[in-house]
């Protein structure tokens, strides 16, 4: 993404592009990634911090998906090379069919289902959990390693280390108010048991490379 | 086990690939011509789906380019020219949608010089 950035023509619009899917990329995992944390710590949250964590996982679901939706009419542009893109409406249905268009689709879906995380029960949790895989599969869905041999596994092994590259992402969020408690020891407890979480999410990363 | 762990990630680590890349076109970037051409071209080295392929000349103005394929995806595509070029510099800004759907695009620039 920076590489095109840097080597991209200096077009506007191309430009354009490349902010909207580091807004969304970033902000779809930091939202899997607190609903990870939110199911890892459940029962270790405060009242306030588990508010806090689910306003932090309503505004990155919002973002992810208002990003994910500005970036069309930018792609059509950049695709018709002038702002008649925007209303070159056999684009749209191109884009779609393709594996931007497959992309788009899991990680709304999965943006989706993380909003169920707001809903404090299991069966929230376990929805939100699914949403946070399909958000991560959306990558596999849009990179360049599954054009070629061999796909499943590299499927695989792409989702599992977005997947648990989200944690760190979307748990550090999580964790700023935990820090603030005023009881330590409470605070240490939570903390150690998402660490313990993240040490399985660095080793998943690092065998998934 | 760091190196099973090792040997995992040497084994499943692919080379960073790129979109879909343009092969070569007619005429060739840079080209000085004696005389118009009857067509352009450009050739991929995948299937693309080309969505932007237009002409220009010196002053900005669209000269007409007839085309066929619509949208299909195809490694090759062609505009064919109505009239034929005078001398001038002319640009062809072209854009498509790779096989891995992200959009890529560029600008050709050629010369007709005509006859000396």
């Amino acid at each position: 993404m920076i590489i095109e950035l840097i080597q991209g023509e200096g077009d506007l619009f191309n430009i354009l592009t490349v902010i909207l899917r580091a807004i969304y990329s970033f902000a779809s995992l930091a939202a899997a990634g607190l609903v990870l944390t939110l199911a890892v710590l459940a029962g270790q949250l405060t009242p306030e911090e588990s508010r806090a964590a689910r306003r932090w996982l309503l505004a990155f679901v919002l973002i992810g998906m208002v990003a994910s939706l500005a970036a069309w009419p930018v792609r059509a542009i950049v695709l018709a090379k002038g702002i008649d893109g925007l209303w070159r409406w056999d684009f749209y249905p191109l884009v779609a069919r393709s594996r931007i268009g497959d992309a788009f689709f899991l990680r709304m879906s999965g943006l989706t289902l993380a909003l169920f995380g707001l809903w404090r029960s299991g069966a929230g949790v376990a929805l939100a959990a699914i949403g946070a895989a399909m958000i991560a599969a959306s990558y596999v869905a849009m990179g360049h390693s599954t054009l070629y041999r061999p796909r499943q596994e590299l499927a695989a092994l792409i989702g599992l280390h977005l997947f648990a590259l989200s944690f760190w992402i979307g748990g550090l969020f999580a964790l700023g108010p935990i820090t603030q408690r005023r009881d330590q020891r409470s605070a240490a407890q939570a903390i150690t048991i998402w660490s313990r979480a993240a040490m399985i999410a660095v080793a998943i990363m690092i065998a998934t490379g | 086990m760091i190196r099973i762990l090792a040997l995992l990630v040497v084994l499943v680590a692919s080379p960073a690939l790129a979109h879909s890349e343009l092969r070569g076109s007619e005429p060739s970037s840079g080209a000085v011509l004696v005389a118009s051409p009857d067509r352009v071209a450009l050739r991929f080295n995948e299937r693309v789906t080309v969505t932007t392929l237009r002409l220009r000349d010196g002053r900005g103005q669209i000269i007409t380019l007839e085309t066929s394929g619509g949208l299909d995806a195809a490694s090759e595509k062609f505009g064919r020219l109505g009239t034929p070029l005078v001398p001038g510099a002319y640009d062809i800004d072209w854009a498509a949608l790779s096989a891995d759907g992200h959009p890529i695009g560029g600008r050709i620039r050629f010369v007709i010089q005509g006859q000396q």
